[in-house]
């Protein structure tokens, strides 16, 4: 796999992720060192309060050690008053040599309390006084022992010992509170350790959980933006269509399989070099008209152009271009996707030619056509001009020779030349219905819209003379407004009545119908008469040049009536038909294209 | 064909048939003596010019010129043309007198200038009555541009 998407940025902002990232785990940080500075701080306190503990029990046992140093002093005393032996008095000697050291060590130990300090005065005072006490009993009985025994029964001792103990017992109150007051701050103080410890740790817990949740989305976000990078690089390598990416500096960045098989080169052959590699010479500047398009951000598709393959061979392509953005939307480079196009170029050459061969051959027709038309042209307008021309020499010379000869004819030889002038009017006649004929095939049409009904009306009037003296039932329906040339539609309607007109002269009653219906995209038109009529057998004769059913002698006419009525229809992409029967009556139909808005 | 008078009618027609009806048909009405008869454009110009064997005559315009349109060398189109292009000439009645009735000659003689288009009657009376009336009317009754001959009645 050539990678071929490697160029494209992976989804999700991660500048956004990374600096959330860095938030957290900083705050987690933070969080550490202050729980870790908690506890050390909680620590301190604990030892101090251990130490004042401590403190407390060592001032409660010099205490002690004083009380305890008096009553081993008064024992001694006591022994040694009743018994007088000195051995009693190593007690007292044993006590009077410690009791300055303890009191003095009390003294030291409460140095921090003054209240405590205050009763040391006191305390240290009433124990020189039983000292004193003591000292003066013992040397008393020393000289009178009775006396000494009476100085004990006055009690005085005994008070001051007893004043000791509740000193002493107040100095132990007050440290034994101060204990009290002491554990109760370290209880506290242990507390709150505790408390600051669970909090957090429910805090830290909390955001390596968050950071964690916040890592295995990222996580997953790119692993599916991998599945769809994957999955993308699978469409761009099985693409027929050469695909491949290039930096704004115009080199290959990635070349898709498709690209291989079009242009011939492998991706490592390829990949590194300048895009105009594929370029051929005389189209390089395409190459920067391209990036000019793509950094003012529009998209190039279907560039219609020539590429060169490896072996040289250039081949026609259909080049889209579209710009690869980074995540600030910078353009970096471009993606080109090139579609062979050889084989529509190849049909379209073919197309091409077909086509410049078929209005050739058109041409050809057309100029053939032209000029057959022109020869037949040419050959109406000899027919015209020349044709006539002699006709009328006949005409002149023999109505001249009339004029100068009558008198010396005879009846059979002005009979001749009565036939001579007949004959050539006819034969005018003729060449003026031919040159008709071919006029109504080769006039330009102007198709217009034209009132049937009126047509009818101007070629009644046009015949106004054959049909003076005659009394005619005309029947003239309701006629619809066609599409059409409206000299040669005229020209068939002039014909039509002509015949009819023609064609009932020796009717009793004379009647002739002008109708019209629509069908089937028709326009269908019909006139019919109840004359002479024809005999269907010959119902396809009707319409050829010079064809005639009727004698000259019976009904006058040229037998090109009808011919140019076929032609004319005709022209309009209509119909002609007729129906007849002899002595009947006869009817001719013509059909034209119902206009194309009346549909 | 040298002539010492000015005549008032030009017959330019190639089919010496025609020429002679058309004389015929004018001297009924005593016209046979006004017509200078050429016999193709060619000296129809030369005419009207005063060219070649015409570079003598008379000077002046005709009345009026009976123009046949298909003739050897220079056919009457053209003839109306070059008559129709000269600043003294331009206003030249000229009555085309022919055998043709298509679309395609009418149109061209008009679009040119042509006073009147007149198509030869095939039966001689009509021929006649034509040709008879066109000369009495352009040679005698219409009154002729300023510059054009003055010996009516010569």
């Amino acid at each position: 796999m050539n990678a071929a998407m490697s160029a494209r940025k992976t989804v999700g902002s991660r500048p956004a992720f990374q600096r959330g990232l860095a938030i957290g785990a900083g705050s987690l940080v933070i969080l550490l060192v202050f729980s870790a500075g908690l506890g050390y701080w909680n620590t301190l306190r604990l030892r101090e309060n251990d130490a004042w503990v401590a403190h407390t029990n060592e001032v409660l046992d010099a205490l002690d050690a004083v009380l305890s140093t008096m009553k081993d002093s008064e024992t001694g005393q006591r022994g040694y008053l009743i018994t007088g032996d000195d051995r009693y008095l190593e007690p007292y000697n044993a006590a009077v040599a410690t009791i300055e050291t303890s009191v003095q060590r009390v003294k030291h130990l409460t140095e921090d309390n003054p209240r405590q300090q205050a009763r040391i005065p006191l305390l240290e005072e009433q124990v020189s006084a039983e000292l004193k006490e003591l000292d003066r009993t013992i040397a008393l009985r020393k000289k009178d022992p009775e006396a000494a025994r009476q100085l004990v029964l006055t009690g005085e001792g005994k008070k001051v010992m007893d004043a000791i103990r509740v000193q002493v017992q107040s100095m132990e109150q007050e440290e034994r509170d101060l204990l009290v007051a002491r554990e109760r701050k370290s209880r506290q103080s242990y507390l709150v350790s505790v408390l600051a410890t669970l909090f957090t740790l429910v805090l830290g817990l909390g955001m390596v959980g968050t950071i964690i949740y916040v890592l295995q989305r990222h996580l997953s976000e790119r692993q599916k933006a991998a599945i769809s990078l994957a999955r993308l690089a699978v469409i761009v390598e099985s693409s027929d269509d050469a695909i491949l990416s290039k930096g704004l500096d115009g080199i290959i960045q990635t070349w898709n399989a498709g690209a291989e098989r079009l242009l011939g080169y492998r991706p490592e052959e390829v990949i590194g070099q300048p895009i105009t590699l594929l370029l051929p010479p005389e189209r390089i500047q395409e190459e920067r008209q391209i990036l000019d398009r793509l950094l003012s951000g529009q998209r190039v598709e279907h560039l219609e152009t020539v590429r060169v393959t490896k072996d040289g061979r250039p081949i026609d392509v259909s080049v889209t271009v579209s710009p690869l953005k980074d995540e600030d939307g910078q353009i970096i480079g471009a993606s080109k996707i090139i579609h062979d196009i050889t084989d529509r170029k190849r049909a379209e050459e073919e197309l091409r030619r077909l086509k410049d061969e078929l209005e050739h051959r058109v041409e050809q027709r057309t100029a053939e056509l032209a000029a057959s038309n022109g020869e037949l042209e040419a050959f109406s307008y000899t027919v015209s001009h020349d044709l006539r021309a002699p006709l009328r020499h006949i005409t002149s010379f023999v109505a001249l020779l009339d004029e100068e000869a009558q008198a010396s004819l005879n009846e059979q030889c002005r009979h001749y030349m009565q036939n001579i002038s007949e004959a050539a009017q006819r034969m005018g006649h003729l060449i003026d219905d031919l040159l008709t004929f071919s006029r109504i095939g080769r006039a330009a049409m102007t198709v217009r819209p034209v009132g049937l009904r009126r047509l009818v009306d101007e070629a009644r009037t046009e015949l106004a003379s054959e049909t003076d003296g005659r009394a005619i039932d005309w029947q003239i329906g309701s006629l619809p407004e066609v599409s059409g040339d409206p000299a040669l539609l005229r020209s068939v309607m002039v014909n039509l009545l002509s015949n009819a007109i023609k064609y009932t002269r020796r009717c009793d009653a004379a009647k002739i119908e002008v109708g019209c219906r629509e069908e089937a995209g028709e326009v269908i038109c019909f006139v019919r008469d109840n004359g002479a009529g024809f005999d269907m057998k010959f119902a396809d004769k009707l319409f050829g040049v010079f064809q005639r059913l009727q004698r000259v002698e019976d009904f006058d006419g040229t037998g090109i009536g009808l011919a140019s009525v076929r032609r004319a229809v005709h022209r309009h992409g209509g119909r002609t038909w007729a129906e007849g029967e002899l002595a009947r009556g006869a009817t001719f139909y013509f059909s034209l294209p119902l206009r194309r808005n009346d549909v | 064909m040298m002539t010492a008078v000015l005549k008032r009618i030009l017959l330019a027609e190639d089919d010496p048939k025609d020429v002679e009806l058309a004389i015929k048909a004018l001297g009924k009405h005593n016209l046979a003596n006004e017509v200078q008869v050429v016999r193709d454009g060619a000296e129809a110009l030369d005419y009207l010019f005063h060219r070649g064997t015409y570079a003598a005559r008379p000077h002046g315009p005709p009345a009026v010129v009976l123009l046949d349109i298909k003739m050897p060398k220079v056919d009457g189109i053209e003839v109306l043309r070059q008559i129709r292009a000269d600043a003294d000439l331009r206003l030249l009645p000229v009555v085309i007198l022919t055998s043709s009735r298509e679309e395609r000659d009418l149109l061209e003689s008009y679009r040119l200038g042509t006073n009147a288009y007149v198509v030869k009657p095939v039966e001689f009376q009509a021929f006649v009555d034509a040709v008879k009336e066109l000369g009495l009317f352009w040679a005698v009754i219409n009154e002729p541009p300023p510059g054009s001959l003055d010996n009516r009645g010569g």
